[in-house]
């Protein structure tokens, strides 16, 4: 498949990103659709949900789904096939571990490096402090979430651009 | 171009604008840009984060010393008086758990007209004749001491020291539940405290 893409003048950052905006996009639909029936259930109960926070909601796994898939188009990029969702199941846990270790030793550096790893493995955007009148805005985990995708879709492109790729395999 | 230049565009397909990288593997100079401009923003807004750490918005309605009885008589609910000092860590854990927290803070404006009595012997070298007065009409001599009361009902209820969210929200709600129900008022819907958010 990449060999008869990669015969047409297409440039492998722009097949990485693509790639990227198809996942989120398909992943975001999937959300609104889930979002959207959960609602209507409720509603068909009498129990409106706040409109405000249904789209809070909504907004917070759209950014989700956006940075999750940047994680997953990087690892993709390390190995084929399904593999690549091992290799994010098995960062979770080493990062798990990091945390448990952590906090067990009371080590705060090992607890602080998990917590940057989580942020890096699973970004997320939190809007509610805006939105929703939650709290003071995190200026740092919003240049987090959008420090985390930008490097996993650099890191992705980045490896894709040293990939040798033999028309004959595959 | 000459025919034998291996950059030369085969036929019927146009040539690459001039000044672009034709090559399929350049690397997005401008993504890393971006990516090395955020990361290095990430690392400076962690160490500042860290030593100067997000104020945490008060969300109770408080309200003040001089209106609290008139307001408590009016809605027919009980004062909550909350005696804190700056200084004081627990009052501080408090302010984060419970009057910081949405829910926390929706319980309390509902069951009571709340009311802040903050301390300042130690800063100022006394307090302002209110404060001065209320402290010793509850006879409180340690921070934080939180007095359910109502001008028109018996005797107040007094809690001191913070014991932690759920509990103290627990002691609050019995005391103003108390007070509403001698006042022939029925208490109102509370949120479910739930577990304790920290931001």
């Amino acid at each position: 498949m990449l060999q008869l893409l990669f015969a047409r003048p297409l440039r492998r950052s722009e097949y990485v990103l693509s790639r990227w905006i198809g996942i989120a996009a398909l992943v975001s639909v999937i959300i609104v659709i889930q979002i959207a029936i959960g609602v209507a259930a409720l509603a068909a109960r009498g129990a409106t949900p706040d409109s405000k926070e249904a789209l809070m909601m909504i907004a917070d796994n759209i950014a989700f789904a956006v940075g999750l898939s940047a994680v997953i188009v990087m690892f993709s990029t390390f190995i084929g096939g399904i593999a690549d969702l091992g290799l994010l199941l098995l960062s979770y846990l080493i990062t798990n571990l990091i945390s448990v270790v952590g906090s067990a030793a009371k080590v705060s550096a090992l607890t602080r490096a998990a917590d940057e790893l989580k942020t890096f493995l699973a970004p997320r955007l939190d809007l509610s402090g805006w939105v929703l009148d939650h709290g003071p805005v995190s200026w740092l985990a919003i240049v987090s979430y959008f420090s985390s995708i930008t490097l996993c879709l650099l890191i992705a492109i980045m490896v894709m651009n040293r990939k040798e790729l033999s028309y004959a395999s595959g | 171009m000459p025919p034998d230049d291996p950059r030369a565009a085969p036929s019927g397909v146009s040539p690459t604008a001039p000044g672009r990288d034709r090559s399929s593997r350049s690397d997005p100079m401008v993504l890393m840009v971006i990516a090395v401009v955020l990361l290095a923003a990430r690392i400076a807004l962690g160490f500042y984060t860290s030593k100067h750490p997000l104020a945490e918005p008060d969300r109770v309605h408080w309200q003040p010393i001089v209106f609290a009885d008139s307001l408590a008589r009016t809605e027919r609910k009980p004062i909550l008086y909350e005696f804190s000092a700056d200084w004081c860590g627990p009052c501080q854990t408090m302010q984060r758990e419970i009057f910081s927290d949405r829910d926390g803070a929706d319980r309390i404006d509902k069951l009571f007209v709340p009311v802040r009595v903050v301390d300042r012997s130690r800063e100022d070298g006394r307090n302002r004749p209110e404060v001065a007065g209320l402290q010793a009409r509850f006879g409180v001599r340690a921070f934080p001491t939180l007095v359910v009361v109502h001008p028109d009902v018996g005797e107040p209820a007094v809690f001191t020291g913070y014991p932690g969210r759920d509990r103290t929200l627990d002691q609050l709600t019995q005391a103003g539940v108390s007070v509403m129900t001698e006042l022939g008022r029925h208490p109102p819907a509370l949120p479910d405290s739930g577990p304790i958010r920290l931001p």
